[in-house]
């Protein structure tokens, strides 16, 4: 990535502010404008494609909503207003989740959460469950693989599914516990780290800006 | 287990094990939330998940015989929730009390008892209660509120229909009921796969 970097713990705040917008439920151009300025943090953070993907994903459901959704059947607007609006609504936890993602290492995440003194214990259960929503999606392929060449009934395809699924993670916890133990997961003295995270001019800024938004969500 | 190992203090492995099983309880019950999508559904919607999840939540209580699981997995789904934007006041009121009543169960039963995890478990499936809840709690300014976010007409005249009071007792139900299906099959699966592979 090129382009500025902030500092994660700036974007985790861009994230938590989406969050406090979406559940104050904060005036609409509010959130309008915070979606323009999470546009603008991520073009100078070089993720040009990332916007591209969300200009267009974002005006097909502005248009399925003012365009479709007043002439379609009933039954079909039902079903799908409430998703259509959701994501509406959670534009920009989606924009800053994509940039808090795209631009940072997971180090650099973890990194920030020790700095903002979190307790170990949740540091290291949220990591972890991170971690392995990917290795859920690749277990579910690899069983699928499995069961297909098989040719299971339709009647086994539970069992046959959640066995080696359980299997798999608690496989994947004892692997992953040893590795850890063995790299001082368990050792009570505070971590080092390579990187070390500090505030520039533009952290400051955005911090500055931040504030102004929970101050205008919470007046407004 | 021996009896060195008993130590009531959460290790760096229990730590990942119930980071990974959070994992699956969380895809597990996203997909209950999106399921309520559809307004019956959503009322059903923490019994669904009770059904859905009562695997993963059985073998990591049965696996971590430690005080914290109920809390910590709470925690951390909570706190994916509120990423993504799903979290409202109620959920959050409902989680904690779920969470803590459900802990406060495991630690009377001594974490052993199967039935014990049962009820720690229908107890910590009402968490999810608090999503449909303030159809109920507060009727007026939730049914303005949400045709003022731009939600379709009908969809609000079919909740509005929906939100009854026997559907309450169905809503508050469905925990119980949902969760001890979902106790029951992970109790099936238990049996006849994983005490024999040893791994409970």
């Amino acid at each position: 990535m090129n382009g500025i970097q902030l500092d994660p713990r700036i974007k985790i705040l861009l994230l938590f502010v989406a969050n406090v917008l979406l559940f104050l439920d904060s005036w609409a151009v509010v959130t309008y404008v915070y979606m323009a300025v999470l546009a603008m943090v991520l073009l100078f953070s070089g993720c040009y494609k990332s916007i591209f993907v969300f200009g267009i994903y974002g005006a097909i459901l502005l248009g399925i909503d003012y365009w479709i959704f007043p002439t379609a059947p009933k039954a079909l607007s039902i079903l799908f207003s409430i998703s259509v609006n959701y994501s509406l609504k959670m534009f920009p936890c989606l924009m800053s989740g994509v940039l808090l993602i795209t631009t940072t290492s997971f180090h650099e995440i973890v990194l920030a959460m020790r700095k903002c003194h979190l307790p170990q214990k949740i540091i290291i259960t949220l990591s972890v469950t991170i971690r392995y929503f990917p290795a859920i999606f690749e277990e579910i392929r690899h069983i699928h693989n499995a069961m297909k060449l098989r040719n299971i009934p339709l009647s086994g395809k539970f069992e046959c599914f959640v066995v080696p699924f359980m299997m798999a993670a608690t496989t994947t916890a004892e692997e992953l516990s040893a590795a850890a133990i063995t790299r001082g997961i368990e050792n009570p003295a505070k971590k080092t780290s390579m990187v070390q995270l500090c505030f520039g001019y533009i952290d400051y800024f955005v911090l500055l800006v931040e504030a102004g938004f929970i101050f205008a969500a919470f007046v407004l | 287990m021996s009896e060195q190992t008993k130590s009531l203090k959460l290790t760096g492995k229990d730590l990942i094990n119930i980071g990974i099983f959070s994992a699956i309880y969380f895809i597990l019950s996203f997909i209950g939330m999106f399921l309520g999508s559809i307004p019956i559904l959503w009322i059903l919607m923490p019994g669904v998940i009770a059904i859905l999840a009562g695997i993963p939540f059985m073998f990591l209580c049965a696996k971590v015989q430690k005080p914290g699981v109920p809390l910590l997995m709470g925690l951390i789904t909570g706190l994916l929730y509120y990423i993504t934007g799903q979290f409202t006041m109620v959920i959050l009121i409902t989680f904690v009390i779920g969470c803590v009543l459900s802990e406060a169960v495991r630690w009377s039963t001594k974490y052993e008892s199967f039935r014990g995890n049962t009820v720690a478990f229908i107890l910590f499936s009402y968490g999810m209660a608090g999503s449909p809840l303030p159809m109920w709690l507060f009727k007026e300014s939730f049914f303005a509120q949400i045709s003022e976010q731009g939600l379709s007409d009908t969809f609000v005249e079919t909740l509005n229909n929906v939100a009854t009071t026997s559907m309450l007792f169905v809503l508050l139900l469905s925990p119980i009921v949902g969760g001890l299906i979902g106790a029951f099959i992970a109790k099936m699966i238990f049996k006849k796969h994983f005490v024999k592979a040893g791994m409970i």
